[in-house]
């Protein structure tokens, strides 16, 4: 009876109810990162919605970059034999400097066998199966002493979500996926007219804070795997789906919730926020974004139920100071959000 | 070869309605000649009479439907459960009623251990059953210079002491799910979850929770020495990766005489991409022999009630936790399972909450709609909450049960109050609606989730009696002769091996159970009580008292 580490990455634990007098998983500071460690963008979403051709492409293409990719399965890849340096055992060396392995029975195991190439990946990708916990795996990353976690991203099939979210069975299950997401990806866009795409889009963004880009066949540039594009929202949404953008969600009528976008300045601290988020918890829903923490790194922040949590993604407080990154939150509320808004920039004027 | 024995007993019951009872049985080369009166058996040939069973009672030999070989793995580590559990070298390990106790005990353990600084290991934890959670303060009692690692009952969760802790960096401000913390924001040592765990254990160079062991040859022996203790004489793995290392040592053992077991590995058919798992169930087809039967795969669809990841439908859990967890996606569900089917290979198919079962349910009859089939035998394993409606439409589909019925007593209490709400949990395992609408049921253990024994299963389907001392679903009580039938010819129709074992009549193995009282005649509260002397594989007695650690 011993299960692989894809099986138990859908085993979540609801002790909260049983003993209420313990807090699970809810952080505080994030300690800061050493530029050593290899960053981990986690890919999730059901069967179909495009992850083995996400990742194909990113195996045969030049970025440059080093990956090491890990599959559920690895007989999904097309892997054309031309770019193929070597086939050893469980894993692919790629002319391009990639490697790609499948998942195997110990997670942890298979990183530290890639860890240990010379020379060692850059980034590691691994995907996971459509019913599993994204985060689970993301948090593997976290306790690794040699890596850290970068993004969360969920691929979204713009044809069936609205089935999925329908689908008593799976709508809780999509919401897994989702909202531990730092970018969600609305991939088959060419497959939906532009009202129903519309109608997709505001339905995923008036539920989830999350960035969201819109792509045909997987087709994402590799900047989007790592958070750094993702400290700006004020730059236009990449809109690789459609040459006709499909209206930005104003607020829909029908819907239960409320988004709103506030711009945060430099000199808003994470603690600050974090007081604001626990003062306003009962009107959201959930909100997410980036703001400096004391050491004046950008990290993300998130607000799920009652849980905040707070990320580091990049390497080292440097890095992002002369870039055109802004702090910023997105929140979806369950009221409208005027007061909460006005709040954040009443706590600036201060 | 070709001697012939004929065993006399006190009494031989045989499942075999055409003559329920009788008193001797001939055997000859692993196999039934008949049985009957003496002098209905002399007509096969030269015999001898084997009178050791002349005062006991003998059984069709004992089948455990669903239970893993790391039931013998488990006992190279410290059990600290909350019932009292009998090891495979017959030890009798008292439950531990209080954190304390199951920190005595692992002092005790600790004093054993050779060297100052190898990890300390326990199984078998239950909190549900304390009144406060464990931590590492009380681990570190036991020890704060090595790692102690405790896992809990379920295999998900896991406490360590301070030590693991420290070697892992595992601290109170980290970002990752199943942290448990305390009001200070620390750690309190119980990780649940796989990211927490591996990443613990592999900080104090410890392998996986469910790890088989150093030694797989010894834990399989004790595997098959915890069936014999307990009457069983063929028993389930449910589920394998069916590695390559691990099967060689499977088939080793099941080719030796000594072996006292027949073993039905399941392949846990979605740890693989389906399509690599079909070749790899398919290149093992003909490699089955007497005692080692290859081809059954297993898939599981959910997770488990008291740990409150089953899937149900509405109104779901009686405490209001949130939806549990799906294994595998149930729109893929229809095809894992089609291209198993399509293979040849019989399916069971883990479900415990209602949602799940549906799930099943909902897949089996569409691929049977696309690959018709008049015996594939589908088996939904546990099958703890299926309604009525559920169970007729197994009926229609020839799907078959293996209902869980140890959790009546184990955790039965915890589904009355918390998990199930009294109406549902009352008809929880429901055996007796099974049986009334047409379902061929097996019952069973799951071992070591609980103790193996069929005897004790048998009292559950039949007393439904909780720890407490609770009754869960007057109606839902089955008969002793229906449990008994459950755990013999019932377990061997789950696993398409009635053919030749499950009864004692003419034709099948000559495996029996051997009992020294009568099942049918003791009260019915007492059938978990009853000593089981060994068993005869194959026409080979084994007797218990000879077991060695």
């Amino acid at each position: 009876m011993k299960f692989g580490a894809q099986f138990w990455a859908g085993v979540l634990f609801r002790f909260p109810r049983l003993y209420p007098e313990w807090d699970i998983a809810v952080s505080s500071i994030t300690p800061a990162i050493s530029p050593s460690l290899v960053p981990v963008t986690v890919i999730g979403g059901f069967l179909g919605t495009g992850k083995t051709t996400l990742l194909n492409e990113v195996l045969s293409s030049q970025t440059g970059i080093r990956y090491a990719v890990m599959v559920n399965d690895f007989g999904s890849l097309a892997v054309d034999d031309a770019l193929v340096k070597a086939h050893d055992g469980d894993t692919i060396s790629f002319a391009n400097g990639c490697v790609c392995c499948s998942l195997g029975d110990n997670l942890i195991k298979s990183i530290d066998a890639l860890l240990e190439r010379d020379p060692k990946p850059e980034q590691f990708l691994i995907e996971v199966s459509g019913v599993a916990n994204p985060k689970a795996i993301a948090d593997v990353a976290t306790l690794h002493p040699g890596l850290r976690r970068d993004l969360i991203i969920t691929l979204v099939d713009a044809e069936t979500v609205m089935e999925r979210a329908g689908d008593p069975r799976l709508a809780d299950t999509l919401s897994m996926q989702l909202v531990p997401a730092d970018l969600i990806v609305l991939n088959k866009c060419d497959l939906v007219g532009d009202t129903k795409l519309a109608r997709v889009c505001s339905y995923l963004s008036d539920l989830y804070p999350s960035q969201m880009v819109r792509t045909v066949h997987s087709r994402l540039p590799v900047e989007y795997l790592s958070a750094k594009v993702l400290t700006d929202p004020l730059e236009p949404k990449l809109d690789l789906g459609k040459s006709e953008p499909a209206t930005q969600s104003s607020h829909d009528p029908e819907s239960q919730f409320y988004r709103c976008t506030v711009n945060l300045p430099d000199n808003m601290m994470c603690d600050q926020l974090r007081a604001l988020l626990r003062e306003h918890q009962s009107s959201l829903l959930r909100a997410k974004g980036f703001v400096y923490d004391e050491q004046g790194t950008l990290v993300s922040i998130q607000l799920s139920g009652n849980q905040i949590e707070v990320q580091s993604h990049f390497d080292g407080a440097g890095e992002f100071s002369g870039g055109s990154s802004k702090p910023y939150l997105v929140a979806i509320g369950l009221v409208p959000l005027d007061a909460f808004k006005q709040a954040v920039l009443a706590n600036l004027c201060q | 070869m070709t001697e012939i024995t004929i065993f006399k007993a006190k009494k031989i019951v045989t499942m075999n309605e055409r003559q329920p009872v009788c008193d001797h049985v001939a055997v000859r080369d692993g196999v039934i000649l008949g049985a009957g009166k003496l002098d209905e058996l002399t007509g096969w040939g030269e015999y001898t009479l084997d009178e050791r069973f002349a005062e006991k009672v003998i059984f069709p030999g004992f089948i455990e439907g669903h239970c893993h070989s790391w039931e013998g793995a488990a006992w190279e580590d410290t059990f600290v459960g909350f019932l009292d559990r009998t090891s495979p070298s017959r030890e009798v390990h008292k439950g531990l009623k209080s954190v304390d106790e199951v920190v005595a005990k692992l002092v005790d353990a600790e004093k054993e251990l050779e060297t100052s600084d190898e990890p300390l290991k326990g199984w078998g934890l239950d909190p549900i059953f304390f009144d406060r959670r464990v931590t590492r303060t009380d681990l570190d009692r036991v020890s704060t210079s090595r790692p102690v690692v405790v896992v809990h009952q379920s295999g998900h969760v896991i406490n360590v002491n301070t030590h693991v802790l420290e070697k892992a960096n595992i601290t109170g401000d980290m970002d990752v799910d199943g942290l448990v913390k305390d009001s200070d924001g620390n750690p309190t040592g119980e990780l649940m979850g796989i990211a927490l765990y591996q990443s613990a254990l592999k900080a104090v160079g410890m392998n996986s929770v469910l790890d088989m062991g150093k030694d797989k040859e010894k834990s399989l022996r004790w595997f098959a020495h915890s069936a014999q203790i307990a009457g069983v004489t063929t028993v389930t793995d449910l589920a394998s990766e069916l590695k390559p290392e691990l099967l060689a040592v499977q088939a080793d053992l099941a080719s030796r005489d000594d072996y006292p077991i027949r073993v039905v590995p399941a392949f846990l058919g979605q740890m693989v991409p389906t399509n690599e798992g079909v070749e790899w169930i398919t290149s093992l087809a003909g490699q089955s022999t007497d005692k080692l039967r290859l081809g059954l795969v297993k898939l599981i669809v959910d997770g488990s009630i008291q740990g409150l990841t089953a899937r149900f439908k509405q109104p779901g859990y009686y405490n209001g936790a949130p939806n549990g967890m799906w294994y595998v996606d149930p729109m893929e569900l229809p095809n894992i399972i089609a291209a198993y089917h399509k293979a040849g290979s019989q399916i069971h198919i883990h479900t415990n909450g209602d949602e799940a079962t549906e799930a099943a349910l909902d897949a089996i009859e569409a691929v049977l709609k696309q690959y018709p089939s008049s015996d594939a035998r589908f088996t939904l394993q546990h099958c703890q909450m299926a309604h009525d409606a559920h169970f007729r439409r197994m009926a229609k589909l020839g799907v078959c049960a293996n209902l869980f019925s140890n959790h009546l007593y184990y955790w039965g209490d915890q589904h009355y109050e918390l998990t199930m709400g009294p109406e549902r949990a009352c008809r929880m395992d429901a055996a007796n609606t099974a049986g009334k609408l047409g379902v061929h049921y097996s019952i069973h253990s799951d071992a070591p989730v609980t103790h193996l024994s069929p005897l004790f299963t048998a009292w559950c389907a039949v007393n439904r009696q909780t720890q407490s001392g609770r009754v869960l679903g007057e109606n839902e009580k089955i008969t002793v002769e229906q449990a008994l039938y459950a755990i013999t010819l019932g377990a061997a129709y789950t696993l398409k091996l009635d053919t030749e074992l499950g009864s004692i009549e003419c034709g099948k193995r000559a495996d029996f159970t051997i009992l020294e009282d009568d099942p049918l005649t003791v009260s019915p509260t007492k059938l978990k009580d009853i000593e089981v002397w060994g068993t005869v594989l194959g026409g080979r007695p084994f007797p218990v008292s000879e077991i060695v650690s």
